[in-house]
């Protein structure tokens, strides 16, 4: 984390935009990543889900971090005008003047305030539930959990696909894609679940979840496998009809990644399909902790490297190679990250207390 | 048959689990656990080996992407290569979504039949496992071997003591289950009888609708019957001699007569320039060249393939001089082997490549 700020620092001082452009990838993927524990929580909630109670406060760990990333975020505004091509918009570029009621910057903030706003509001109400509930039983405070998921599961739906068109695909104000919400939060799903996997097998491997046994892995192996089948699907979606239809409005997306990042735009691929797909693929590779550790560790990767392919191409004009800005910042806000989960992981029993389903998540068979 | 075999019976898989757990633990051969809905963890529980479908899938899945990609790859690149868009003739992306279906097909199918052919089920072949109606309900059944003598009595002493263990009366012992539940079957009659009382001889009146919500429009349909002119039918022919916007009428019919016509009257309203010319042969390279070849030599990929008869060569003698109306009639209408191609070009793009055609019975 140290030598991650140095180098950031060194950023700062060398090139702007660069720092910029790598702030925004880091920022935004470690935004998903907390994010995801959220969305993590409430949609077993909301299926009534027993088994995942057996490992439910390592996604709570994980939100711990939102607030932090809000701050990034916020701190982005400063760049702004290094990275949004729309902040000053050209006499005559009829196409962006017509979107000015929507990207212009005042409006860009409240909407940034607005999604943090809830999003911290919402993972903050989940979390004191929960502590709540370890207190007091009863089953007033699983309701309660369930009434929160539900109206938090609808306004994520519709904020996290408006967050990613406002940093990320307005980077490229005159091009747009009517998936790519859905194409960012297919990402933030398999990310996050890589991450809430690594801990849980860290915390596991170091003798602090004993309960957790085959099954529980069995469990985020096939969340893996499926939702990188997910993402791949979706990327997949968007690419073909652009390809397809090969309209200049739409290819000026494409033609940058592939003609500048030929080894990127396949590698990701990889990353984020064909190892976890095939490494996956069995029953007893998803209880296997050695090819879960493998394939999280493709999918972490592959999607921070999948988020620079939509970030960098937009920013600069020619090809860039990922530098010591990007790894950088990776390392000191994956740093704080790992601070700021651990310390909210260490000297408490990782076990929901008083939680309605416990008793069901260690009989679980999958 | 049943005689060999002994049944216990359980009302839920929680007890079931304990019943399995006891009589693996003294040595009685469990032949078969029947259950209503598949319960997980049993088959390691009674000791069934891993099954073999996964792998199955696996490979008719492998085979199947496999099949899709050459034989997509084959068609498009050497059996019959076509244009579709300007793609490529190798476009693997749009092969993509063919090679999914076909991997989930072969795999689908290739599960069932495996399945079958373990399960040794096939037309006219007796079903050889035992059917216990119970057991597609709310029961669930071991089957064991009846054992004999001593371990006869030590069975019924263990299910004894199971049932005050789980404070569970229901648990039984039995030779034949035949049971049918009687309060279902007695529904079927019951069934019928509502089946039948609601036909009805009335073709045109469906009967007791459940829910017609909005199936009946307020509007007319097409072909319900117009009563303004007493006629069977909404929709109207347009009145004669209307044409669609911006479409420009083409006056010779598609005859004989008309391509002669076409030849002495039509004229081009497009005048021979260079940047038509090249639109042209763009057009050219797109529709034509696969059996007109690039210079209209008939040499082109299909016809070289010898998937096609090859068309006569512009430069031909029989081709020289034909005048710019028939070929614009016969690339609106097509000629003898040839399609029509008024569908895919309009009329400014097909006297453009009229000027292209002209372009190359002149230089040759
Ligand atoms: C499927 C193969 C095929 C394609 C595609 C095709 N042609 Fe032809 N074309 C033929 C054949 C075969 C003939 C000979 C027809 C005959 O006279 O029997 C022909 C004849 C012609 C003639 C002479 C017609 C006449 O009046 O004698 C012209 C001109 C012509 N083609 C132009 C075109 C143009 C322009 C295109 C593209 C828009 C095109 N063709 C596409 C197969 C093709």
């Amino acid at each position: 984390m140290g030598a991650g700020l140095l180098l950031v620092f060194l950023g700062l001082i060398t090139n702007h935009e660069k720092f910029w452009s790598s702030w925004l990838l880091n920022g935004f993927y470690f935004t998903l990543i907390a994010l995801s524990g959220t969305v993590f929580i409430s949609i077993h909630t909301l299926a009534n889900s027993g088994w995942h109670t057996a490992i439910s406060k390592i996604p709570e760990a994980i939100i711990k971090f939102l607030p932090i990333s809000a701050v990034i975020m916020l701190l982005l505004l400063l760049g702004t005008g290094n990275l949004y091509h729309w902040t000053h918009v050209e006499e005559g570029d009829t196409i962006l003047l017509g979107k000015t009621s929507w990207l212009n910057l005042p409006f860009f903030i409240i909407r940034m305030i607005l999604y943090f706003g809830l999003w911290i509001f919402f993972s903050y109400k989940l979390i004191n539930i929960s502590l709540k509930e370890e207190e007091e039983g009863g089953l007033e405070h699983h309701r309660n959990r369930i009434r929160y998921s539900a109206i938090f599961i609808v306004l994520f739906a519709i904020t996290s696909s408006m967050a990613s068109w406002d940093w990320i695909m307005s980077l490229d104000p005159h091009w747009y894609s009517t998936l790519f919400g859905w194409y960012i939060f297919s990402g933030l799903l398999v990310s996050g679940i890589a991450v809430i996997t690594v801990l849980v097998i860290y915390l596991f491997k170091n003798g602090f979840m004993p309960w957790i046994n085959e099954n529980h892995f069995h469990d985020l192996g096939k969340y893996l496998f499926g939702f990188s089948i997910f993402w791949t699907y979706l990327w997949f979606s968007q690419f073909l009809l652009i390809w397809y239809s090969n309209i200049p409005e739409e290819t000026v997306y494409y033609a940058p990644r592939m003609d500048n990042y030929p080894v990127l735009f396949y590698l990701i691929l990889v990353l984020n399909f064909a190892i976890p797909f095939l490494v996956l693929m069995t029953r007893d590779a998803k209880r296997n902790i050695k090819y879960l550790v493998i394939s999280c560790g493709s999918i972490i990767i592959g999607h921070w490297l999948n988020l620079y392919l939509l970030i960098a191409p937009s920013v600069f004009h020619e090809h860039v190679t990922i530098g010591f800005s990007e790894i950088g910042m990776a390392l000191c806000f994956g740093g704080l990250f790992m601070f700021v989960v651990f310390r909210s992981l260490s000297g408490k029993i990782l076990l929901p207390k008083n939680h309605p389903f416990l008793e069901e998540t260690f009989h679980y068979t999958s | 048959m049943t005689n060999k075999y002994l049944h216990i019976v359980f009302r839920d898989e929680e007890n079931l689990f304990e019943g399995i757990d006891l009589l693996r633990a003294n040595d009685f051969s469990i032949v078969d656990v029947m259950t209503p809905f598949p319960v997980h963890g049993l088959d390691h529980k009674i000791g069934l080996k891993p099954s073999l479908i996964p792998t199955v899938g696996f490979i008719c899945g492998a085979i199947g992407a496999l099949t899709g990609f050459f034989f997509q790859s084959w068609v498009f690149t050497s059996s019959w290569p076509m244009n579709f868009g300007g793609k490529p003739f190798f476009a693997f992306p749009s092969f993509i979504p063919v090679i999914f279906e076909m991997t989930v097909l072969f795999s689908a199918l290739g599960m069932v039949l495996a399945f079958l052919y373990r399960s040794k089920l096939y037309p006219h072949k007796e079903c050889s496992t035992e059917k216990v109606p119970i057991t597609t309900d709310d029961q669930f059944v071991i089957k064991l071997m009846k054992p004999e003598g001593e371990k006869l009595t030590l069975l019924q002493k263990l299910v004894n003591e199971l049932k005050v263990k789980l404070d569970n009366p229901e648990i039984a012992i039995s030779e034949k289950l035949t049971f049918f539940n009687n309060k279902i079957v007695a529904l079927v009659p019951l069934a019928f009888i509502l089946c039948f009382s609601s036909c009805k001889n009335n073709k045109e009146q469906p009967g007791y609708e459940y829910m017609p919500d909005m199936v009946y429009s307020r509007s007319f349909e097409y072909y319900s019957a117009n009563p303004l002119d007493k006629s069977k039918s909404m929709a109207k022919v347009p009145p004669v001699g209307s044409i669609p916007r911006s479409f420009t009428p083409y006056p010779y019919p598609n005859t004989k007569d008309g391509y002669e016509q076409a030849g002495k009257e039509w004229i081009n309203p497009l005048s021979s320039n260079d940047i038509y010319i090249d639109e042209g042969k763009k057009l050219f390279e797109l529709y034509c060249v696969y059996c007109h070849g690039q210079k209209g030599e008939a040499n082109g990929i299909l016809v070289e393939k010898q998937k096609f008869p090859p068309p006569p060569s512009f430069s031909s003698d029989i081709l020289k001089e034909l005048p710019a109306g028939k070929i614009f009639h016969s690339i609106t209408y097509g000629k003898n082997l040839m399609g029509p191609h008024a569908s895919m070009l309009s009329y400014q793009e097909r006297c453009k490549v009229v000027l292209f055609v002209q372009s190359l019975q002149k230089k040759l």
